[in-house]
C-alpha cells in the first residue's frame, strides 16, 4: 500500500468463530480483505491465534489477512467497528440458549440487531446458520420485522461464493453434516434506513 | 505472600454488592416552566406548585398501585404537564400536574433505573436493569386495581448485558441518548411511532473508562446541540451527540490523585440556560458548576457552592428562570433545644447573580420554609478554589458510598480468583479432550 494512504480497515467479522474454520477458508477466498473472529472462550481463541500463525509459516504470503480477537461480542461490538465498517457479518451456529429465560441471551435479538445495522455499511450482508430449527425460526422472525434489514433472495444467495461455506466450513457445520441434521440459513442485507423510520 | 492474600480475599469475597436493600436517595424534579419541584425520599412525594404557591405530598386512593419502594426516578414532562415517578417497586406512575392525582400506572417486569419523556409530552421511555428501554403512552386511564407486569409496555432499545442508567430525549424529540453500566452511551434516532422501536442509531459515544452515570442534552446560546455526560471515572465529559465525537473531558480528580481510591463518581448532572452544566459527586458536600467555552468545545469550572450541614447532593435541577435546585442528604448539627436531628432530606437553591453565567445562594428566597427544607450554599471563593481544590477535598470528606453507584461498580477480581472461576468452565474441557 502507498506511504500516505488511510490503513485498510477489517471488513468481515465472524462472531464466535470457533475454532476458526470458515475464517481461514474465507482468508484465501478474499484475499485482499482483512476480517476478523471473535471468540469469547480464552483456550479457543488462544487455538485459533495458533492455528493461523501455524498457517502464515506453512503458506508464506498467505492468512495475513485474518486474526482472532478474544471478546465478549454481546458487548463490544461498538468499541471494535465503526459505523458502516463491514461488509459481512457471521453468526454461525449460535447458542441456542434453549430456556425462554434465557432467550435475551440469544446472540440475534430485536436489541442487537440495531448494533449490527449500525456496523454494516449500506448493502453489507449478515449471515446466519443454526440446526435448531427453533432458534432458525426465532432468527427468522427478529430480522424480518427489523426495518434496516432485507432478506436476500434464493438467486442472489446462491450466486453469493460465501454460500456453501456456511455449512462446510466450520467444525459445527461439518459435524451437522456428518449426522445429517438440518441446516437453517437465514441471509439478510442492510439496507438504508427508510424515509419515513425517523423523526427527521 | 501475595498468594496468601488472594486467598483470603477468595474466602472472604462471597459477599455481593446487591445483596442489601439499597439506602433511599432523594431524588428531585423541576418543572422547567413553572419552576415547580418535585421531591421524593424512600415512597414518598411531596410536590411545591410554583403557580398556586400550594405545597402537598401527592397521594395515591388506589392501595395496591401505590409506590411502596425506594423511589428513584422523578421526572417533570418537558412543557410540565406530567409529573412521572418510578423505582424499586416497579411501578411507573404517571401524575397529572393540575389535579396533582396520578391518571395511570403501569408495571415494570423489572426494578426502573431511568426514564425521561418526549418532548411531545405524548410518550415516557424507561429503563430497567436488564438494559431495556421500554415505552408508554401517556394517556390517562383508569387504573386497573391489578396491573400485569409489561402491560402496556414496548420495547423501544437495549444494551444488551448492561444496566441503563439513564435516558435523555433531545428537546427537539430527535435523539435518545442512552448510558450504561458499560461505559457506553448510545444515541439512537427517534422513530416515528415509538411502539415499533427505535432501530436506527446515529451514534456511539464511546471514551468513558468506567459506569456512565448520568446524562444531559445542552442546546449552547448559538444554538449548537451538545451532550453532556458523568461518570464513575470522575469525568465529565463533551459530545456532539450526532457523530460520537468526544469535544472535552472535564477532570474532577486527577491521575495521582485516583491512585488507590476510587474516582469520585459524578452522580448527577443538569444543563441550564447560558450554557451552563450543574454537577454533583457521589459523597460530596459541593454543587459544581462548569461553564461551556464561548468558542463551544470546552467545559471549565466557574463557581463551586459548599452546602451547609455537608449535605451531599444527589439531584439537580434548572428552570426556565435560571435557578437551579439541588436536593441533598446530611446531618443537621446539634443545636440548642433541638430533640431530633434531621438528615434531610434538604434543598438548595442558587439564582443567576449578573448575565455572565454565574450565581448565587437564593436558598432563603426562592424555597417557602413552610413547604420544602432549605439548606444554604456558601459560595467557595476563588483564593478558597485555589487553596482546598477538588482533590483535596473529595479526599476528605468522603461520606460513604451511596448504595446504587456501588451496584454499577463491577467487582474487582483477583488473578487467582479470576482462574478458580474458569476450572468448572466449559472451555476448560477442551485440554481434557
Amino acid at each position: 500500500p502507498a506511504e500516505n494512504a488511510p490503513l485498510p480497515l477489517v471488513r468481515f467479522a465472524d462472531v464466535g468463530c470457533g475454532f476458526g474454520g470458515l475464517m481461514i477458508n474465507l482468508a484465501t477466498m478474499f484475499p485482499s480483505e482483512l476480517m476478523v473472529g471473535m471468540e469469547l472462550r480464552d483456550k479457543v481463541s488462544e487455538y485459533v491465534k495458533e492455528r493461523v500463525l501455524a498457517l502464515r509459516r506453512t503458506h508464506p504470503g498467505q492468512y495475513q489477512n485474518c486474526a482472532c480477537i478474544r471478546t465478549n461480542s454481546m458487548k463490544y461490538m461498538p468499541n471494535y467497528f465503526r459505523q458502516g465498517q463491514l461488509t459481512k457479518l457471521f453468526f454461525l451456529f449460535p447458542d441456542p440458549h434453549f430456556k425462554v429465560a434465557n432467550h435475551r441471551r440469544r446472540i440475534i435479538t430485536r436489541s442487537l440487531l440495531a448494533e449490527y445495522a449500525y456496523i454494516l455499511a449500506e448493502g453489507g450482508i449478515l449471515y446466519t446458520v443454526t440446526d435448531v430449527p427453533e432458534l432458525g425460526e426465532w432468527m427468522s422472525r427478529a430480522l424480518e420485522g427489523h426495518p434496516l434489514f432485507e432478506r436476500l433472495s434464493a438467486e442472489a444467495l446462491e450466486l453469493d461464493p460465501v454460500y456453501p461455506l456456511l455449512t462446510q466450513s466450520s467444525e459445527e457445520g461439518k459435524k451437522v453434516e456428518r449426522n445429517e441434521g438440518v441446516t437453517c440459513i437465514n441471509v439478510f442485507r442492510r439496507i438504508p434506513s427508510p424515509a419515513s423510520l425517523n423523526v427527521i | 505472600g501475595d498468594v496468601d492474600g488472594d486467598e483470603e480475599i477468595l474466602k472472604n469475597n462471597t459477599s455481593t454488592h446487591n445483596d442489601d436493600p439499597p439506602e433511599a436517595i432523594p431524588a428531585l424534579s423541576v418543572d422547567y416552566a413553572s419552576g415547580s419541584l418535585a421531591v421524593a425520599y424512600g415512597s414518598w412525594i411531596r410536590i411545591y406548585d410554583a403557580r398556586t404557591n400550594i405545597g402537598a405530598e401527592l397521594l395515591e386512593d388506589n392501595e395496591s398501585i401505590r409506590h411502596t419502594e425506594s423511589i428513584r426516578c422523578l421526572q417533570f414532562s418537558p412543557h410540565g404537564k406530567y409529573l412521572a415517578s418510578s423505582g424499586d417497586d416497579k411501578l411507573v406512575k404517571l401524575w397529572d400536574t393540575s389535579s396533582w392525582k396520578c391518571v395511570h400506572s403501569w408495571l415494570s417486569s423489572k426494578k426502573v433505573s431511568a426514564i425521561a419523556f418526549t418532548p411531545s409530552e405524548d410518550w415516557l421511555l424507561y429503563s430497567n436493569k436488564f438494559g431495556e428501554v421500554l415505552s408508554v403512552q401517556c394517556v390517562p386511564s383508569e387504573t386497573s386495581s391489578i396491573l400485569t407486569p409489561g402491560e402496556g409496555s414496548h420495547l423501544v432499545l437495549g444494551h444488551c448485558c448492561s444496566i441503563v442508567t439513564d435516558i435523555q430525549v433531545d428537546p427537539r424529540g430527535k435523539l435518545i441518548a442512552t448510558a450504561d453500566r458499560d461505559e457506553k452511551v448510545r444515541i439512537s434516532r427517534m422513530p416515528r411511532d415509538l411502539s415499533s422501536g427505535a432501530h436506527d442509531i446515529a451514534s456511539f459515544c464511546l471514551g468513558h473508562c468506567s459506569f456512565v452515570s448520568c446524562l444531559a442534552f445542552l442546546t449552547s446560546k448559538a444554538g449548537e446541540l451538545f451532550l453532556v455526560s458523568g461518570g464513575g471515572d470522575g469525568t465529565v465529559r463533551l459530545w456532539n451527540p450526532l457523530d460520537g465525537r468526544l469535544l472535552d473531558t472535564f477532570e474532577l480528580l486527577s491521575e495521582e490523585d485516583m491512585e488507590g481510591s476510587e474516582a469520585a463518581a459524578v452522580v448527577a448532572l443538569a444543563s441550564g440556560p447560558k450554557d451552563s452544566v450543574a454537577v454533583a459527586i457521589q459523597g460530596y458536600p459541593e454543587i459544581l458548576l462548569l461553564q461551556l467555552a464561548p468558542g463551544g468545545d470546552k467545559l471549565a469550572l466557574s463557581q463551586r457552592f459548599q452546602l451547609a450541614f455537608s449535605a451531599c447532593p444527589s439531584r439537580l435541577g434548572f428552570s426556565e428562570s435560571g435557578a437551579l435546585f439541588a436536593v441533598a442528604l446530611g446531618d443537621e448539627p446539634e443545636g440548642e433545644g433541638q430533640n431530633e436531628k434531621s438528615s434531610g432530606p434538604w434543598i438548595a437553591a442558587l439564582k443567576p447573580h449578573g448575565d455572565k453565567g454565574l450565581y448565587s445562594d437564593a436558598s432563603a428566597t426562592l424555597l417557602p420554609s413552610e413547604i420544602v427544607t432549605a439548606v444554604g450554599a456558601t459560595l467557595v471563593s476563588t483564593e478558597e478554589m485555589e487553596r482546598t481544590n477538588l482533590k483535596f477535598l473529595a479526599r476528605t470528606t468522603r461520606l460513604g458510598l451511596v448504595v446504587p453507584i456501588q451496584g454499577l461498580l463491577k467487582r474487582k477480581i483477583c488473578e487467582l480468583e479470576r482462574e478458580q472461576r474458569k476450572v468448572n468452565r466449559n472451555d476448560k474441557k477442551l485440554l481434557n479432550k
